[in-house]
């Protein structure tokens, strides 16, 4: 079949603008199944290329200025067509969920509209093949991202955390464009498959600039993929409905980071990549994405919202991938393969928080909730299958496949890093397992949650089909088939599996302990509930400056170069020289005799001696 | 009157000689000189009748000068007018407003940045007219020959016999070209005189309420 | 021998003694008499000028001596005239100071 790759970019970007401009006004359900329906045929389509033997190459020349050129194409290697498969499927079943979850929206023809643009931008950037026009699709996934989190904006609390995300995106990703300015100086180009070759015989430039390079586009993954410090908007931006935290912030845009960075990887080939991310730079980046994890596993046992413990979940498991991929190639096919994994069970996760919520009256306090195990059984049994995906549960979960190669990548790099992720590793199954212990077990503690029923059906397919991939998704056989990157690596029984499994034991153990037949918080951890105040610390020491110094700069300009000296000045100037000029009228006849006189002495000069 | 006028002319006649050239250099400029002096008495004096008188004086030293330059008839034509009627008026005026030496009060309103300009102005014409003045070689006049220009009139006018005598008939020539050729100017002159006289009746005319 | 600069530098001062005069002086009247010695300096150039250039004749020209007269005859119609404006400006102000006839101002 001859499928056109360009659908995969048309079809979304069609379905965004027909429902903004021509469905806006009509109910919510056309909107929602036109939108549904898109995201199926994308699917379809992407199903459709991975099938193909023979694709062939889809670019065109959109700038050329002497040897600078810029083109719009789609490189369509094995790891995008994969990656392609995670973001259609999570698109569509999201749309499904939609359907029911946004049916009593007023606005959801806005948010349908959203959700397709998404969709867009972030097929663009997994299928560009180069890097500006991954830049490109880059800033429409922000802007896609701020207005579904912004989707209900007349809440203070919504507008000010797409406000959030947005601008600290914007701030990573000012050092990408230097970092790709920085490839442009390295290599000479921007695409992604003349890299490696414009690279083989530059061995000098590699050495001087490949590490500040690497540093520079690692900053638009902290700003996307928020590493700390840019980590504060992804908890704020559980403000957005949920199934748009369970496409964006938990599937692919956050996810967007690693694929960046795994595709500047491949691009350069094994020797080079190596060669760049063993620098300090890859250091770096290890490090980050271990503090990150570290600091949300840490946030995360003390929060007592639903959407937040799944968010510094996220947080959590990004970190793990940036540790993985700062460490080298074989991190990155780590990372990517954890990516796929995580795809699928955080989705799971979110759009199962999404149906306990919906049923329990829009309640997201997990202390308001419990005993749901007994009334909603089928999404309980969803939602726990995924959290032992997130656990990583060995052999029967997806997650444990894809963890274990980052811990052994991790332990064979760095022993310090190893012993981090080993101790995150505990305490993601003490807070999972916190999570499932108070929301499904014991009794109802709070009316909202006593009367919820089982989810609708249409809520549920997306969660059964999630559920079956959380579980087999880490198979060899599947993830071959499926996964973006995979090496085939047996599960070896050594000291990185003993540890792991040892650190799961450890920290359910604690988890059952403290948590069984609670009916409130017993643990009192303020530190950890505001999450470390790092908001307030950007408070009081950046935003507040830079709005004093930005108001002051509106202030200088505004109010004083325009207003007070080209306005007023050029008013007062005209009626300056006017009075000068009515000097000459004051009506005193010797003033005018000596004008004349005058006058006339100028006349005779210019006259007689001129 | 007319009989008078040529008598007075005639008296010149005594001195042909000196009167074929101009005034000797010394005259002129004793005369200038005192026309000078005069004038500037008209610009400084605080009184307006001592400006009046000086003003007086510069005119007779003119005309004066005029009778030097063999323009009898301007000359005499200056003191009878100016000086007998114009000057006379100017007298009558500043005695009808009873105008006085200007008083303290009103010495104390001259600005003198205005003075100082003004002298400013002046000096730089006076500077230009010099340079330019420099520039003219020495130009003397030409000396008048009065049998030749007897030729060009008619053998019977008074014209040619004066001419004959020596004599610059000056009257007799203007009143000659007045009635011949600018018959039509002499009347425009009568009218404007008329003008000026309707004028100024209407202007000193008491307002009509 | 008298030459015509002679004459000339003298006209030339008397105008410049009566443009001073005018620049100077407050008094309305003095200012009139200035402006009379202004033309007289004029005629007296005029006049220079005459005796300077003969005709064909060998006479000094009768057109440029009828010229000389009717600025004397217009000189005087418009002293009558200036006399009349201040004769008028005196009886509505009581005040000839030039400072004070300041109504055609601007404002």
């Amino acid at each position: 079949m001859n499928l056109n790759p360009w659908l995969l970019l048309l079809i979304p970007l069609l379905s965004s603008l027909t429902i903004w401009w021509l469905l806006s006004a009509t109910k919510s359900a056309v909107a929602a199944w036109f939108s549904t329906v898109s995201s199926v045929a994308c699917l379809l389509i992407v199903i459709g290329l991975n099938q193909a033997e023979e694709l062939g190459a889809y670019a065109f020349n959109w700038i050329e200025i002497d040897n600078l050129v810029l083109s719009i194409g789609l490189m369509l290697d094995s790891t995008a067509l994969k990656m392609m498969l995670i973001v259609t499927g999570i698109g569509t079943l999201v749309n499904l969920f939609s359907t029911i979850y946004m049916a009593k929206d007023e606005h959801a023809a806005r948010y349908y509209a959203s959700l397709s643009l998404f969709l867009f931008s972030m097929t663009g950037i997994v299928l560009a093949d180069n890097f500006i026009m991954m830049f490109i699709f880059w800033e429409l996934v922000g802007l896609s991202s701020y207005l579904l989190i912004g989707h209900w904006f007349t809440k203070d609390s919504a507008a000010n955390a797409a406000k959030k995300a947005f601008l600290m995106n914007r701030i990573g990703d000012f050092g990408f464009l230097i970092g790709i300015l920085l490839v442009w100086v390295m290599a000479g180009t921007f695409h992604f498959d003349q890299l490696a070759t414009m690279l083989q015989d530059k061995p000098a430039q590699i050495a001087s600039l490949g590490a500040i390079t690497l540093a520079c586009l690692f900053c638009g993954a902290l700003g996307k993929s928020a590493q700390f410090p840019l980590h504060t908007w992804l908890a704020d931006a559980m403000e957005g409905p949920t199934p748009v935290s369970a496409l964006i912030h938990a599937a692919t845009m956050v996810a967007a980071g690693i694929y960046m960075l795994f595709r500047f990887q491949l691009s350069l080939g094994h020797d080079i990549a190596e060669m760049i991310f063993h620098t300090w730079a890859g250091t770096m980046i290890a490090y980050l994405g271990a503090a990150t994890a570290v600091i949300a596993a840490l946030c995360a046992l003390a929060q007592s919202d639903i959407k937040k413990i799944l968010a510094y979940s996220t947080l959590s498991q990004l970190g793990y991938m940036v540790m993985a991929i700062g460490l080298g190639f074989k991190g990155g096919e780590a990372a990517m393969f954890h990516l796929y994994t995580h795809a699928w069970f955080k989705a799971l996760l979110f759009l199962g928080a999404g149906a306990i919520i919906y049923r329990c009256h829009h309640q997201q306090d997990i202390w308001k909730m419990g005993g749901l195990a007994k009334r909603m059984p089928i999404t309980a049994l969803c939602f726990i299958i995924g959290s032992a995906a997130l656990m990583a549960i060995p052999i029967v979960t997806s997650g444990s496949y894809s963890k274990e190669q980052i811990l052994e990548v991790v332990h064979h790099e760095n022993i310090i890093l190893f012993w981090v992720a080993i101790f995150v590793a505990s305490l993601t199954v003490f807070y999972t397992l916190r999570l499932v212990i108070v929301v499904f077990s014991g009794f109802s503690r709070n009316d909202d949650s006593s009367d919820a029923k089982e989810a609708p059906i249409a809520m549920l397919v997306p969660l059964i089909i999630l559920a079956v991939l959380a579980i087999i998704s880490g198979l060899p056989k599947i993830a071959k088939i499926l996964a973006p990157a995979y090496h085939e690596h047996p599960i070896v029984f050594n000291f990185v599996f003993i540890s792991s499994t040892i650190a799961i034991l450890i920290g359910a153990i604690a988890a059952f302990i403290i948590y069984k037949g609670k009916q409130r918080e017993p643990l009192y951890l303020p530190v950890l509930k505001k999450a470390f105040g790092f908001d307030f610390l950007y408070e009081v020491f950046l935003v507040r400056w830079i709005q004093r110094f930005m108001a002051g700069l509106c202030q200088v300009i505004d109010q004083f170069l325009i207003s007070a000296v080209i306005v007023n000045g050029l008013a007062r100037l005209t009626a300056y020289i006017g009075q000068g000029l009515r000097q000459m009228h004051r009506g005193q006849l010797a003033l005018y005799h000596l004008l004349l006189s005058a006058g006339m002495v100028v006349l005779i000069y210019l006259f007689v001696f001129a | 009157m007319e009989q008078t006028k040529i008598i007075m002319i005639d008296l010149f006649s005594f001195v042909p000689a000196i009167l074929a050239n101009v005034m000797p250099l010394g005259l002129t400029v004793i005369f200038g000189l005192l026309m000078l002096v005069s004038a500037l008495v008209v610009i400084l004096a605080k009184n307006p009748v001592t400006s009046a008188l000086g003003m007086l004086a510069c005119f007779v030293t003119l005309a004066a000068l005029f009778i030097g330059l063999d323009a009898f008839f301007i000359g005499i034509l200056q003191i009878l007018v100016y000086a007998g009627a114009v000057m006379v008026l100017f007298l009558f005026i500043i005695m009808l407003l009873d105008l006085k030496e200007p008083s303290e009060l009103e010495m104390s309103t001259v600005k003198p940045a205005s003075i100082i300009l003004g002298i400013v102005t002046v000096l730089l014409l006076l500077i230009q007219i010099g340079v330019v003045l420099s520039k003219i070689p020495t130009t003397l006049f030409a000396k008048i020959n009065h049998a030749q220009a007897a030729k060009y009139f008619d053998s019977q006018s008074v014209i040619t016999a004066k001419l004959n005598q020596g004599i610059l008939p000056d009257a007799h020539l203007i009143g000659q070209a007045l009635s011949l050729n600018y018959a039509f100017a002499l009347q425009l002159i009568g009218i404007i005189l008329l003008l000026a006289t309707i004028g100024v009746i209407v202007i000193g005319q008491k307002s009509s309420h | 021998m008298t030459s015509l600069n002679v004459l000339l530098l003298f006209a030339a001062l008397l105008f410049c003694v009566g443009l001073l005069g005018i620049l100077i002086r407050r008094s309305l009247i003095v200012i009139l008499m200035c402006l009379e010695l202004m033309l007289a300096a004029a005629m007296l150039n005029l006049v220079a000028f005459n005796r300077y250039h003969l005709d064909e004749t060998g006479l000094p020209a009768t057109s440029l001596s009828i010229f000389i007269f009717f600025i004397i005859a217009v000189a005087a119609a418009e002293a009558a005239l200036g006399l009349a404006i201040v004769t008028a400006i005196y009886k509505q102000k009581k005040n000839l100071n030039l400072n004070e006839l300041n109504s055609l101002r601007d404002c």
